[in-house]
């Protein structure tokens, strides 16, 4: 059996790793761009030279070896032939597969402005580009970045940490819009703005003016308002590659269509990770998710069908977020930031005896927790994860959502695997 | 559960507004997990060899203790920890009285007739105020201060005969009081007394030293130097404090050490130092029992300065978080720790009068007789300092809290006079069913049970629907009439015998004794009703209950209670039933002893019911049908 | 394999297991200066506790050390693995702080170090120990040490 899989991160890693724990004798080969495997949620942290390219190395050349996988890197498919079951490579070679998995993830996507792409402007969706930027910061005066999502909030918190002069700029009216409802984001943006951020909210960016020399000068908003830029950062949100696979005649919405089983339109062809499209458990839609975890769980799963197996993803949701905002953290669990009108609202407030504030918002439908919003104070978070994910009933008494109670999961099994 | 609940809904909505602080209400979650040893009192810290714990592996301890020792020995230092509180509130009082008969102390007694009464009743002669007032000091002094092996004489003037009787048959009446209190100290500590029966009954001798001096005599005492308690109307909840002015809240026991100040205060030039800062005046605001002592004498004392009793112990950090109380003075309990850092945040100056109550971040002046006016112009001046920065910087939320119709001032004098010179007319009503017997609620309020005068008010609601007079002194008073029950509005809640009888003498079917000192009241009410039925206390059909009890003082209460021989209830049981004998002992064992008993309940209803049960038992024995 | 056996309804907590826990993790030698050693991480915190249930009855919590660890499946560093011991085991050196695992763990075992922004905690077992802390603390054998094999169950089971 040839199992080929394209990509090199964690849904791709996860599929390796599976298969070959059922399928001995099987040749699994790996295709991808990168060269290494290394966790994505740690590169503002590369980016802000906080942190190294070896720290957030998760492979080793041993890891290969011992999974017995060709692995090819820094190779771009350049197209599918699923009718002769081939993946063509831009040098020309081609691979034939029994198997294939395309996890080739999401490429951050720039925003349509005048003045991209250029010189000094990066998004932040791969090593290549936490270098880059790593490089350019010392020199860069004004560090600008568009988007105030999970990516932008965590890099802009690094680089005001390092000392360096940094805007942000959002078109929604708070930081981190889906995962945080209008207080929580308050709070947030006030995080960042004692630390130094200058923030921009509803005013999206319009143009980068640059200089002779074709640098950034300052990012146009559209206000008019003109922020002095010296290095600009895109993480304005991510698009799935799934331009190959659609060319090939996959199904593809935004990203790759996937069933229960990760298995895409095209026969024998599975898809994992930031590239695939699914209904979202949680909020009922078919939507992409760009989260490590889910891109491990759809992994595993494409793995284990791929090699014979037949599991099933059930719960996938991209609905859920731990973040640590300058040092306050926080969990966001299911649709905080657009709530179905009929929940029940229900907002625990208090502060510890250390004098520290927590802030607990709850979503409840009948005995149903439907979405969390734990600022301050997350244990637990794992309880409400649970009872969101997998609609478990948790009582009419909306009082006791406040800690979720140990009976329930005392005899509990997790639904994985 | 995030925080606790509180009956007073409005106290709870306010918490859950203010969650930018800490208070007991959230802490109660925090400390949700209760060790087990320590609740059944099981475990003993006592000695080196320890801690040890009785568990199925290891049943006694490494003394040869077994549970009943243990649980007997933790249950007799509680008892001797709270009566040394009352004891040193009495001596307290005696010493003031003494210093202002002999002319140390400024301060005028407000009441001769009362001197009068308590002189006659103990036995005191002398020919002027000064000499009546001074043997009567001495009188409680000397017997305080009595070694153990001397009978303290004033017993057998206080307690009914059959009682003092009883009392000597057990061999329970007690020594010096203080002697009592350093003796029990000695029994419990390391491989000394073991007898578990000896042990309680040295918690019933300190019952009757907490009750007879701790309880009656200073009320009585306080009724010579701060006035006798007058029924009023008057108003409560956090409603009472106005920002317009200077505003001391007062937290403590002790009426009497505060005279100097509320004199000073009700000078001219005690208002002035406020007007002077730009506030209307000086008020006093009342929390704890020393608060409740001001509202049950604020016709004599106090009037127009007491500004009125804010709330029990646990509204405390509470009333300190609406940014209007500009210094918090404190002689006892209940002086919660947690204040502290609501006071940082509201730049509120926390003073001690007396270092038994001192706080860390409180400073201690020292309340020395004869210098009460010059310290209480220095407390006033020093609030009055604290006001114009506070009313700039420290924003004020004040919720709308309490009521203004409280019932208050009920002492067994003042009741007497409402109904017509004595209790005849009381036990008419008892006698002819329409009510049903009477009720002590009595002591603290805690945060357990349900929560925050959960339990405390739904007893008090069953037992009043039930026609059942309830008498109530303590926080329970405080927690009462901040819900309602102290009003004349009440009555609703009565059942149709005790609401007509509410209606036609115009008083609530709760009636508010004020502090705790008052239970001591109560019971004098109980031993006059004894008497003019012409039983022993245990044939009453009253019976008394202390809901929500919370500390070591409200254990020594109880113990009075039951050396009265009265079927006393509690929702939670104390640290007792590791011992199967204590248990026993208290529950069931000493009815034969002294006629009373403890009934624990968690459930109002059934405590009722239960409590209920114990009244028609003694009214059938009285041949009253039921 | 050493596995841990848990009865509830032994439990009568006195917290002997938390205090336990937070000793052997804290930077003190002497288990009872534990609560006084320097703790600049937070992590001297007790991996397992006491709770009460919606009865309020008590539930003694702690980590399973799941055969399937949803901890492990989220982990984005690589700092929490399953080793063959069967423990789940974070090492603190790799772990990032990012509470995915806390966001993660179906029984809430995951969690987060007492100081603010710091890593996350969990129960190792004890591996490298001679024997589990908490199992040795509690005085009412609730908590019993056992050798049987991986059944797949987890490293701590409720009886």
């Amino acid at each position: 059996m040839r199992y080929v899989i394209i990509g090199g991160s964690a849904a791709a890693t996860a599929a390796a790793k599976t298969i070959r724990s059922l399928d001995g004798d099987g040749v699994i080969t790996m295709i991808t761009q990168d060269h290494r495997l290394y966790s994505r949620c740690q590169l503002h942290l590369v980016a802000s030279g906080a942190s190294t390219v070896e720290r957030i190395t998760l492979s080793t050349p041993q890891l290969w070896e011992r999974l017995r996988v060709r692995l090819l890197t820094g190779v771009t498919v350049a197209g599918l032939a699923p009718q002769l079951r081939r993946v063509f490579l831009d040098s020309g070679a081609s691979i034939p597969y029994d198997r294939l998995l395309v996890a080739t993830g999401s490429r951050s996507a720039a925003p349509p402005l005048s003045g991209l792409p250029g010189p000094l402007s990066f998004g932040l969706r791969d090593l290549d580009d936490a270098l880059a930027i790593r490089d350019a910061l010392p020199k860069a005066e004004h560090v600008t970045v568009i988007g105030a999502g999970l990516v932008g909030v965590e890099l802009a918190a690094e680089f005001a940490k390092s000392g360096k002069h940094v805007s942000m700029v959002e078109f929604s009216s708070r930081p981190l819009p889906l995962q945080l409802d209008e207080e929580c984001g308050g709070k947030c943006a006030k995080l960042l703005a004692a630390a130094g951020v200058e923030l921009h909210f509803l005013d999206p960016a319009a143009a980068v003016e640059r200089g002779p020399d074709g640098k950034p000068r300052s990012l146009r908003l559209a206000s008019g308002i003109v922020v002095p830029t010296s290095l600009l950062v895109c993480a304005a949100g991510v698009r799935p590659n799934a331009e190959f696979a659609a060319a090939a005649g996959a199904k593809v919405g935004r990203g790759i269509a996937i069933d229960d089983r990760c298995q895409t339109s095209l026969p024998d062809v599975f898809a994992a990770g930031d590239v695939t499209e699914h209904e979202d458990s949680v909020s009922g839609k078919v939507q992409t998710t760009a989260i490590w975890p889910t891109a491990v769980r759809q992994g595993k799963i494409a793995g284990a069908n791929m090699a014979g197996g037949d599991l099933r993803l059930n719960i996938n949701t991209g609905l859920k977020a731990a973040v640590k905002v300058l040092g306050v953290h926080c969990v966001s669990l299911g649709p905080v930031s657009s709530p179905q009108p009929r929940w029940d609202k229900l907002v625990i407030r208090r502060s510890d005896s250390q004098g520290r504030e927590s802030l607990k918002v709850l979503y409840t439908e009948g005995g149903l927790l439907r979405a969390a919003l734990l600022w301050g104070d997350v244990s637990n978070a794992g309880l409400y994860h649970e009872a969101i994910v997998t609609h478990r009933d948790i009582g009419p008494d909306a009082a006791c959502l406040g800690d979720l109670d140990a009976a329930k999961r005392g005899g509990a099994k997790l639904a994985v695997l | 559960m995030s925080r606790c609940q509180s009956a007073d809904t409005c106290l709870a909505g306010y918490l859950e507004k203010r969650s930018d602080i800490n208070t007991a209400f959230d802490r109660m979650a925090d400390q949700a997990v209760k060790c087990g040893y320590g609740q059944m009192g099981v475990c003993c810290r006592l000695c080196s060899n320890g801690p040890c714990r009785v568990t199925p592996d290891s049943p006694k301890g490494v003394c040869g203790a077994t549970a009943d020792t243990m649980v007997a020995r933790g249950f007799l230092r509680a008892v001797a920890a709270g009566a040394a509180c009352y004891l040193h509130v009495a001596e307290s009082t005696a010493s003031r009285l003494k210093s202002i008969a002999t002319g140390d102390s400024p301060l005028r007694l407000r009441s001769e007739k009362s001197l009068d009464e308590l002189a006659a009743k103990l036995g005191v002669s002398g020919g002027s105020v000064k000499e009546l007032a001074f043997g009567v000091a001495e009188a409680v002094l000397n017997d305080l201060q009595r070694p153990r092996s001397e009978k303290m004489e004033l017993v057998s003037k206080l307690a009914p005969p059959g009682r003092v009787k009883r009392w000597g048959e057990l061999g329970i009446l007690p020594g010096g009081a203080k002697a009592e209190v350093f003796d029990a100290l000695v029994k419990t500590s390391t491989n000394l007394n073991a007898d578990p029966v000896d042990q309680l009954l040295h918690c019933l001798n300190l019952g009757v030293c907490t009750g007879l001096y701790g309880l009656a005599l200073t009320n009585l005492m306080n009724d010579v130097i701060m006035g006798e308690p007058e029924i009023v109307a008057a108003a409560v909840g956090f409603s009472t404090l106005s920002p317009d002015y200077v505003n001391i809240a007062v937290t403590g026991h002790s009426h009497s050490v505060f005279a100097g100040l509320v004199a000073f205060l009700e000078s001219e030039a005690g208002q002035q130092i406020g007007r002077d800062v730009g506030a209307k005046g000086v008020k006093l605001v009342g929390l704890t029992c020393v608060g409740q002592d001001m509202q049950l004498r604020s016709t004599a004392a106090a009037g127009h300065v007491f500004a009125g009793q804010a709330g029990n112990n646990f509204t405390q950090e509470a009333l300190l978080a609406t940014g209007a109380v500009d210094m918090v003075v404190s002689e006892f309990n209940c002086t919660l720790s947690g204040i502290e850092p609501i006071a940082e945040l509201t730049k509120t100056k926390l003073v001690c009068l007396d270092d038994v109550a001192k706080l860390t971040s409180a400073e201690l002046m020292a309340d020395r007789k004869g210098d009460e006016l010059k310290l209480a112009e220095r407390l006033c001046r020093l609030a009055a300092s604290q006001f114009p920065m506070r009313r700039a910087h420290i924003p004020v939320d004040i919720p709308t809290h309490g009521h203004d119709d409280v019932v208050c001032g009920v002492s067994e004098k003042s009741l007497a006079k409402l109904l017509g010179g004595d209790f005849a007319p009381l036990l008419e009503l008892i006698k002819n069913g329409t009510i049903k017997g009477v009720a002590g609620i009595l002591g603290c309020s805690n945060l357990a049970a349900g929560g925050h005068d959960v339990t405390t008010v739904a007893l008090t609601k069953e037992l009043i629907s039930r026609d059942i007079l309830v008498l109530s002194a303590g926080c329970t008073s405080g927690g009462l009439a901040n819900c309602g029950f102290c009003s004349p509005s009440a009555k609703e809640w009565a059942g149709p015998g005790l609401r007509a009888v509410c209606e036609k003498l115009g008083i609530p079917p709760v009636l508010n004794f004020g502090p705790c000192l008052a239970i001591g009241r109560v019971e004098m009410v109980a031993a006059e009703l004894a008497k003019a039925l012409g039983v022993d206390i245990p044939d009453l059909p009253v019976v008394i209950s202390a809901p929500q009890w919370l500390e070591e003082q409200a254990l020594a209460d109880g113990c009075f209670g039951l050396a009265l021989g009265l079927t006393l209830h509690l929702a939670q049981p104390p640290a007792i039933l590791g011992s199967p004998l204590v248990t026993k002992l208290l529950t069931a064992g000493l009815e034969e002893l002294t006629g009373g008993k403890v009934i624990v309940e968690m459930d109002p209803v059934a405590a009722a019911d239960k409590l209920q049960q114990v009244i028609n038992t003694k009214l059938a024995k009285l041949g009253v049908g039921v | 394999m050493r596995r841990k056996l848990i009865d509830r309804s032994k439990c009568v907590g006195c917290k002997n297991c938390e205090l336990a826990c937070v000793a052997v993790h804290s930077g003190a030698s002497d288990p009872l200066l534990a609560y006084l050693a320097p703790d600049p991480d937070g992590d001297a915190r007790s991996r397992n506790k006491v709770e009460l249930d919606k009865e309020g009855k008590l539930f003694p919590a702690f980590c399973r050390h799941c055969s399937e660890p949803a901890c492990v499946e989220t982990c984005p560093s690589g700092a929490l693995v399953k080793g063959e011991d069967s423990l789940v085991v974070c090492d603190h050196d790799l772990c990032i702080g990012c509470f995915m695992c806390v966001m993660s763990c179906p029984y809430g075992m995951a969690r987060p170090s007492a100081k603010n922004g710091g890593k996350m905690v969990k129960c190792d077992g004890c591996r490298g120990r001679a024997s589990m802390a908490c199992v040795d603390a509690c005085p009412q054998r609730c908590l019993t040490a056992v050798d049987i094999p991986d059944d797949g169950e987890g490293h701590a089971i409720y009886i």
